[in-house]
């Protein structure tokens, strides 16, 4: 189930808000783990099951490493822990692209080409399994005690709002919360405006921007030149910005509904001026989710085994970044994708994260802002269209065709037949919206309204107020108007 | 602002439960065929244990066919590509 269809705004969400509400506190979750089966079963039922099997592996698992006698013992629990859950995802996720590699590759020796026969994706398995691996890593660093209620355990991994695309919250953030969430009128109106403004996000925003990308991606390269090519790259690094956002301020409003706090996902990350500072705003949960247990682990590691303060004239601790940064990365893109493009992607973020550490940064922050942001939204564009591509041929061609390597002449007039009202009237709003122009718009009118002036004051206060209501139900209604026409597509992130 | 927040929960809460409002005053009418596209909408699957996978999708389908107003709203659709963007509705279902 996909949270900008009919059946989960109008069905789904008020039953479950239903029996949530009316529920004693002890059936809350349980109530909670119902709902997100019947999520989850909602993409294919069969899948689902995959869920069940994560959340016992990980109950046990968990149970295991508490109970362990000494530290060595632990630590080969948490291994094979980890190892497992790392199977479950190789198996739904990366059999396919392995055994093609693993065929292509015995093809150039002679050996006849094979096919491994794919499983099927369920819902939302790179998310729950590093939410699972934060709790036996929280478990094993002695954080928090294993949880012994599997219903608890069980909500955690698989909370509906969060099972799609995250935020991948961690287990001793989300765990206390789970046991004692807070309601109130005030979050639940909140959570309703985060919801509507995520719904028009995704449906409004990313979708139109979706068919353009999509219209332009898909035509053959001969059909297009340099301006063409761009524009799609521009439309599809917008389109995955408000499609991903749409779906994270979707799932942090529902949360609040249910009385919790999700992590941010976003900071307004195309206003970054650096790749660095990219990451720190760009998929927040992933970035810190990797930062913690990947790149530190790793960084850390490597650094026992650096004694010399240099080596091959460049500093251990660069070379110590460099090791993890690019591993991390690496990855980082194979979580997204089973596919050679993906890593190529990773791979590419880790190098420019690197070559910024290794003194690229600091010339950088000395130049002329407008030149960092020019920078970084040069390299994002190009590194999106990797993103995109179904190959890394695709990827080429296309990039080719953004450099003058497209079939038509460099004309500008040939990218304005692209140009419909809905579609410039959707990329100057997206565009406003990736600053923070209308943040700035509404702290405004905001401090006009609450004017000191007592009756002026008083009167444009609630002015104010229901001129918010009446505008987050229009778009509410809006929205729903564009998804029963049916011009609504898949999340990006639903496929990872 | 609590009056707000009240006033907001309870307006959305009464948008979200519009199909069990229907249900209960049967204030708008689902026709069998469709008048605008023409075709018979989705009836109601039949559970069936043995087979569960396509379930959710057919029983999404009926429910969409089945949504209040959905004539209306698609109406609105169309007015708006028309009027405000001078396009014909685009239809595009992931």
């Amino acid at each position: 189930m996909l949270f900008h269809t009919l059946i989960f705004i109008y069905l789904f969400l008020p039953v479950t808000l239903f029996f949530v509400y009316i529920s004693r506190k002890s059936l809350r979750n349980i109530i909670l783990f119902i709902a997100s089966l019947v999520f989850s079963a909602w993409f294919q039922v069969s899948l689902s099951l995959v869920l069940i099997g994560s959340i016992t592996l990980n109950y046990f698992a968990g149970i295991a490493i508490d109970l362990a006698s000494d530290d060595k013992r632990r630590r080969i629990l948490f291994l094979f822990a980890v190892i497992l859950n790392l199977f479950l995802l190789a198996l739904f996720k990366y059999l396919s692209f392995l055994s093609c590699t693993v065929s292509d590759l015995l093809s150039l020796t002679g050996i006849n080409p094979f096919v491994v026969k794919e499983f099927g994706m369920p819902l939302g398995i790179s998310f729950y399994t590093f939410k699972a691996l934060s709790y036996l890593i929280s478990v094993k660093r002695r954080e928090v005690p294993a949880q012994r209620n599997y219903i608890d355990l069980a909500v955690y991994i698989s909370i509906f709002p969060q099972l799609v695309a995250g935020p991948i919250d961690r287990y001793r953030t989300l765990a206390p919360q789970l046991s004692d969430p807070s309601y109130s009128f005030e979050k639940f109106s909140s959570g309703i405006k985060r919801f509507i403004l995520g719904l028009a996000k995704k449906v409004i925003i990313a979708t139109p921007l979706a068919l353009m990308a999509d219209k332009i991606f898909d035509s053959p390269i001969s059909q297009m030149n340099a301006a063409v090519a761009w524009f799609g790259a521009i439309c599809y690094t917008l389109q995955i910005y408000y499609d991903f956002a749409g779906y994270t301020d979707m799932a942090i409003g529902v949360g609040k509904m249910f009385g919790l706090e999700f992590t941010e996902n976003f900071n307004f990350p195309y206003n970054s001026r650096s790749v660095r500072e990219f990451w720190k705003r760009w998929h927040i949960s992933l970035s810190t989710w990797l930062r913690d247990y990947l790149f530190l682990p790793l960084a850390y590691a490597r650094s026992k085994k650096m004694v010399k303060e240099k080596y091959l004239h460049m500093k251990a601790d660069n070379w110590i970044y460099l090791y993890a940064t690019i591993i991390t990365f690496l990855i980082c893109g194979l979580w997204h994708g089973a596919a050679w493009t993906f890593v190529i992607w990773g791979l590419l973020h880790g190098m420019m994260m690197s070559i910024e550490q290794l003194g690229f940064g600091k010339i950088l922050k000395k130049a002329f802002k407008p030149i960092q942001h020019v920078y970084l939204l040069f390299f994002l564009v190009l590194s999106w269209v990797l993103f995109r591509s179904a190959s890394i041929q695709d990827a080429i061609h296309y990039l080719g065709a953004m450099f003058g390597g497209g079939g038509k002449p460099e004309d500008f007039s040939l990218v304005t037949k692209y140009f419909d009202s809905q579609t410039i009237l959707v990329l100057i709003i997206s565009i406003a919206g990736s600053t923070r122009f209308f943040e700035y718009i509404t702290n405004l009118i905001k401090s006009l309204m609450m004017s000191r002036i007592p009756i002026i004051g008083a009167t444009t206060t609630h002015v104010y107020y229901l001129a918010g209501i009446i505008f987050m139900l229009l778009v509410l209604t809006l929205s729903t108007v564009f998804i029963i026409a049916g011009t609504s597509i898949p999340f990006i992130y639903f496929k990872f | 602002m609590k009056i707000y927040n009240i006033l907001l929960t309870m307006l959305f809460l009464g948008i979200i439960l519009i199909c069990f409002l229907n249900d209960v005053f049967r204030f708008y009418k689902v026709p069998e065929i469709s008048p605008t596209e023409n075709r018979k909408l989705a009836s109601k699957p039949i559970f069936d244990f043995s087979l569960l996978d396509p379930y959710p999708k057919n029983y999404e389908n009926y429910f969409n066919d089945q949504f209040p107003f959905r004539q209306d709203l698609s109406l609105i659709n169309t007015l708006i590509c028309f009027f405000l963007f001078s396009s014909v509705p685009i239809t595009k279902r992931g």
